[in-house]
């Protein structure tokens, strides 16, 4: 990752020649088309723009500069597609910061209050939640019969439990080796990120996630502009592209500010504990040392950084 | 033998009667190891403070009876076996009182929660239960026991849930088929 990050800062003549040539011509391409022709040719882009888009680099190959390029260019498509006026930010990973999450099952009562936050937060459209809440058979932990869909006038249900999935942000990712394009990879505070914009849609990591917690774009989110989240960052909340694959990252708009992410925030029962792993002092490292925590699927070796206890 | 535990108690009664006198609404903490902490303030909130509006000092009746005016009437918490004063102070009934005879304020009832619940009171002060309402970098806040939990009905209520995600466009649900077999991994 460090070497990617040098290549950024090396003056690259040849790059940049070629860059410049092709910002020449899209100018030039635009002028000769004309402004006016701007709403529907370019998908309601302007010619500039949808050059820019095609010649976008790696996240971890942008320069400074084409980074606030890329971040201004992706608020004017929210103004073009949606009409809202986000502001998108790049937020790096905090240092000494390795970020977990803890569950306490005998807490989550099936009220899915996460599931609703985390839409709103993350300008989720309907067919597309990042957490799953599963309802599970007392003394069984028998993910084959958990039932997700679950509908009842009243929660919880005798006889029944309730187990919260998402993203478990592993710490040996198979969907990142799964990547043919290093489009998602695990950032230095254990988020494992995905850039929409370098992503082909081809859905390995999709297929080499045990968790399901990978979904994807089958259409341009239909998001209603009244309700979009304007706060928003390049790796979490932006509005994504048609094609590409999504899932949580822990908010990375809110933790990497010092806040909680949504699901904690939303939860009425406190069963949701989110912290820093390095910090000795912190609840979830309590949670770790004291309680006898499990995550699922352990034998797979994913070493996911999200946890699940009892009171009992 | 005896000495020594005259000597112990003669230190003790003067520690429980400061304790007893203090009257600061504040007392120790259970677990001074444990991260800091403030509790989301509920002395505030006028609810909380309104006994003294009705009962002057001292004119607390400490005899267990059925209240008819305006108090909670039905005790569901500890089977029964608990009445106002366990936990109200009725000498200073806009306060609680500990079992150690302690005089604390709305805002640190956890402590006489942690009478009983021992052990949930020291999750609670190290993060293992209870909410964090603040940021995971931020100064600790969190909630009181009694802000999930009324003390007089402390089990959680069930309630209606959000609705579940939205089926992919164009397909539908599979009922679900629990396999018939008993396997071990199955159940």
């Amino acid at each position: 990752m460090t070497s990617k990050k040098d290549i950024k800062n090396k003056p690259d003549a040849i790059d940049y020649y070629r860059r410049a040539f092709l910002k020449r011509l899209g100018i030039t391409a635009a002028a000769t088309v004309g402004a006016t022709s701007a709403h529907a040719a370019w998908g309601g882009k302007t010619l500039g723009d949808a050059f820019a888009d095609f010649f976008q680099q790696h996240y971890q190959r942008m320069s400074a500069q084409e980074l606030q390029e890329t971040l201004n260019r992706i608020e004017r498509k929210a103004q073009q597609q949606y009409g809202v006026e986000i502001s998108c930010t790049d937020t790096p990973p905090l240092e000494g910061v390795v970020f977990g999450y803890a569950i306490n099952v005998s807490k989550c009562k099936g009220y899915r209050d996460c599931v609703e936050a985390c839409a709103i937060e993350n300008n989720l459209p309907a067919d597309i939640r990042y957490i799953h809440v599963l309802e599970m058979n007392e003394g069984s932990t028998s993910l084959e019969l958990a039932d997700r869909y679950y509908e009842h006038e009243m929660v919880p249900v005798e006889g029944k439990y309730y187990l919260p999935v998402q993203c478990m942000q592993c710490d040996n990712p198979p969907c990142v080796r799964a990547c043919p394009v290093e489009a998602t990879w695990m950032d230095s505070d254990g988020i494992v990120v995905v850039d929409y914009d370098w992503c082909i849609g081809c859905r390995y990591c999709m297929a080499a996630c045990p968790y399901a917690a990978r979904f994807f774009n089958w259409t341009r989110p239909k998001l209603v502009s009244e309700r979009i989240n304007k706060n928003t960052n390049y790796f979490g909340n932006r509005p994504r592209p048609v094609g590409v694959v999504e899932k949580c990252h822990f908010c990375t708009q809110r933790t990497r500010m010092g806040r909680q992410p949504a699901c904690q925030e939303a939860c009425p029962t406190g069963a949701r504990i989110f912290g820093n792993l390095l910090d000795p002092n912190s609840e979830i490292r309590y949670v770790l040392e004291n309680k006898a925590v499990y995550r699922l699927k352990e034998d797979l070796g994913t070493e996911p950084k999200f946890w699940y206890f009892s009171d009992r | 033998m005896l000495r020594l535990l005259s000597v112990i108690i003669a230190v003790a009664i003067p520690c429980i009667l400061v304790a007893g006198e203090a009257d600061s609404g504040q007392a120790a903490q259970r677990y001074p190891e444990a991260p800091a902490f403030t509790v989301q303030p509920r002395n505030e909130q006028p609810k909380f403070n309104d006994c003294s509006r009705c009962h002057e000092e001292g004119d607390t009746d400490p005899e267990p009876r059925r209240l008819k005016t305006r108090h909670v009437r039905e005790i569901d918490h500890g089977g029964n076996r608990f009445w106002c004063l366990t936990c109200h102070d009725g000498d200073n009934i806009d306060f609680l009182r500990t079992s150690s005879n302690e005089n604390i304020d709305f805002d640190q009832s956890y402590l006489i929660c942690g009478t009983c619940h021992a052990d949930r009171q020291k999750d609670w002060y190290f993060g293992g239960h209870g909410k964090r309402v603040s940021g995971w970098q931020d100064e600790r806040v969190i909630l009181a026991c009694t802000e999930c939990h009324d003390p007089h009905k402390p089990a959680v209520e069930p309630r209606p849930p959000k609705p579940h995600t939205a089926i992919r466009i164009g397909l539908e649900r599979q009922e679900h088929q629990p396999p018939a077999t008993s396997q071990v991994w199955n159940r």
